[in-house]
């Protein structure tokens, strides 16, 4: 039986069996699922034990012993790699995330740029709807509307206008001033 | 291998993000997410991990060149960069489109993946209207390069659609004004001198499958009316120099027809033969593909079947005998090689939409079939043909752009085929460099989502790049390979080309 930090292999013979007892606390549960994927070609792999004290990894062998004991002094080194790439990826998330963040975002900044322009370019100081107004205003405009019954010109692109317009000038509820 | 106390030692302050494996007995390969490459002694891999490596070696210096450490102040800005690079085919939209004007075919080749229909079968032939809808539907791409791709059957046999699609294109793209471009894919049978000069004054390019030397060629390419070999070459030679006549003295001299070549059983044994006939009609390249589990290749098991390990054995014999090639000064390359070693060496996506992750299907091409029917690629056009109509986004009638483009199977294909995050291909170290393609997966596996530890194509890809850096190990080689990416420019034209 190999036997090293927090990990032992035992081969049963007699029952074509692998059996790992491996300890989460040194081996991430991740590691061990990856590295047990690794074998998914190999051998049937079945899991069991306590995520909190002891992970067992059996494995059956889909073509004879020849196979196990072969599996059984790679599988160590294997969880060893995958070991290392959790910490390699975990450790190096964030700075993945923002070099990819930004990245697709610098990809595509002509589209970007083009649509805040586009925004800055509404007609959104005409505020068709009367969203940025104060209630005052509106109050005063109505008088006049009702004399004049003239139309606002529509939004091409009501939702921008909208966006635009709320975060450029809070709207004001009726009638508080 | 590594140790237990080594990786508890993580110097994680300073080492940025990487993939890797046990090269050989010597060496650790290592490669980041832009990648680049380095290959380390395992002592200097584990004083790397350990944080031990003196500033002053060599691997140091390696390490730091190539962006393995966080604490280089141009880390982040230079991974943006070029990560930006790398992927900016993701904001474009399809490119390439694939018209298949007839399904008739006037060749009876055993591995047929389209598995054309005989030449008196007019019921399918593409009709105008449907011909129209469909370049109408082709210019609502994002994508401001269009390639309209002829493909078949044979695509010459329905010569009055191919016409109109051209001279209908070229009028709308005067309003449009896209980078277009005309491409057509023939076996060159039925070509003759009036079809080839429209097809020249409207600048369309030419593209011919040539399987190698007369023997392997003829085997593999049954042609009942003549000897498909020597009509090939001859229509090679005629429309280079025709090429060569028009575009004397102008910077647009490097037009040549392209070939493409199936790789069959015959092909194995003759690679030397049909290596030296590429060579010979004056072709830069070769593509040497494995071959696709489409159409009439899946009955013609013996003749034209091999296995992987036979393929691969293949691949590396041709590759040796190709850089003998250029060891003597000749100028010629693998395709797949090149598109595999920009990416290596340049970080640089040539576009090549069978090999990039995620594939090119429907967010790079789409595939028209006669009937109108749209597919996400053209290997889900071929499949449909067998009776699976799986990656059938809709029909040109019913369906319009954005309904094609925005849908549950393309979201689905674009998830199978992204390498990152997908189990066993995340971690892999040849990641930045391969691809996957679902259809593929489908067709073999019956599932788009293949385990990577038993997807056969994606084990011989992986193969060819194990062997492509094992290559690159000696010097020599690594300058015969720059000199691959560097002259096998115009990119432009290499942007989209797939086929």
């Amino acid at each position: 039986m190999k036997k090293e930090k927090g990990f032992a292999v035992l081969l049963k013979k007699n029952d074509n069996l692998l059996e790992f007892k491996i300890n989460p606390k040194i081996y991430t549960l991740n590691a061990i699922y990856k590295t047990a994927y690794f074998f998914l070609d190999k051998v049937y792999i079945f899991l069991d034990g306590d995520p909190k004290k002891e992970i067992k990894v059996t494995m059956k062998s889909k073509s004879g012993m020849g196979e196990l004991e072969k599996v059984a002094s790679e599988f160590y080194n294997e969880l060893l790699n995958q070991l290392l790439r959790e910490k390699v990826s975990y450790t190096n998330a964030k700075v993945r995330e923002f070099i990819v963040a930004k990245a697709l975002y610098n990809a595509v900044p002509n589209e970007v740029d083009e649509l805040l322009k586009e925004v800055e370019e509404e007609d959104w100081q005409e505020d068709p709807l009367g969203i940025a107004k104060t209630w005052e205003e509106q109050q005063a405009e109505k008088g006049e509307k009702s004399k004049k019954s003239k139309k606002s010109r529509p939004s091409l692109t009501p939702s921008l206008k909208l966006r635009s317009t709320k975060k450029l000038r809070p709207m004001k509820k009726k009638g508080k001033k | 291998m590594l140790d237990l106390n080594i990786i508890e030692k993580f110097d994680w302050k300073n080492i940025g993000f990487f993939r890797f494996k046990k090269f050989d007995d010597k060496d650790y390969l290592l490669t980041n997410e832009v990648g680049n490459y380095v290959f380390l002694p395992e002592a200097d891999f584990k004083k790397f991990i350990s944080g031990k490596l003196s500033k002053k070696s060599a691997a140091y210096k390696e390490l730091q060149e190539n962006m393995f450490f966080l604490s280089n102040r141009k880390y982040a800005p230079v991974l943006i960069s070029k990560f930006s690079d790398k992927y900016s085919f993701l904001q474009y939209g399809p490119s390439l489109h694939i018209i298949v004007v007839t399904l008739r075919c006037n060749h009876k080749c055993i591995y047929c993946h389209a598995s054309a229909v005989d030449t008196g079968s007019k019921e399918f032939d593409m009709d105008m209207a449907t011909a129209k809808k469909i370049v109408d539907t082709i210019f609502k791409t994002t994508n401001k390069s269009v390639a309209i791709e002829f493909q078949g059957g044979e695509p010459l046999l329905n010569w009055p659609v191919v016409k109109f699609i051209i001279q209908y294109a070229k009028e709308k793209n005067k309003i449009e004004k896209k980078d277009l471009q005309l491409r057509l894919v023939s076996n060159f049978s039925v070509m003759d001198n009036e079809k080839m000069k429209f097809l020249m004054d409207n600048e369309v390019n030419f593209c011919t499958s040539l399987d190698g030397d007369e023997e392997t060629h003829n085997y593999n390419r049954i042609y009942l009316q003549g000897n498909s070999f020597q009509k090939t070459v001859e229509w090679i030679k005629k429309i280079n120099e025709a090429y060569k006549k028009k575009y004397k003295g102008k910077k647009r001299n490097y037009y040549r027809v392209g070939a493409l070549i199936t790789v069959s059983k015959k092909t194995l044994a003759n690679y030397k033969k049909v290596i030296d006939t590429y060579i010979k009609l004056g072709f830069k390249s070769i593509y040497l593909r494995y071959l696709n589990p489409y159409g009439f290749a899946l009955s013609a098991t013996e003749k034209i079947w091999y296995t992987p390990q036979e393929y691969i054995n293949f691949y590396k014999k041709s590759l040796n005998y190709i850089l003998e090639k250029n060891y003597n000064g000749k100028h010629f390359y693998d395709f797949g090689a090149v598109t595999y070693l920009a990416k290596i060496l340049f970080g640089h996506d040539l576009n090549n939409l069978d090999m990039r992750s995620p594939c090119g299907a429907v967010i790079g091409q789409l595939a028209y079939n006669y009937n109108g029917d749209v597919y996400t690629c053209d290997e889900g056009r071929m499949l449909a043909k067998m009776g699976d109509q799986m990656f059938r986004l809709g029909n040109i009638n019913e369906n319009t752009f954005e309904q094609l483009i925005n849908n549950n199977l393309c979201k689905s294909i674009c998830l199978a085929s992204s390498t990152h995050g997908l189990p066993g291909y995340n971690d892999d170290v040849y990641q930045p460099y391969i691809g996957i393609c679902p259809v593929y997966n489908y067709s073999v596996y019956k599932n788009i989502f293949q385990s990577s530890t038993n997807n056969v194509k994606y084990q011989i890809d992986k193969a060819i790049i194990e062997y492509i850096f094992e290559k690159l190990k000696n010097r020599k080689n690594k300058d015969i390979f720059t000199e691959w990416v560097k002259k096998s420019k115009p990119l432009q034209y290499l942007k989209t080309y797939t086929k």
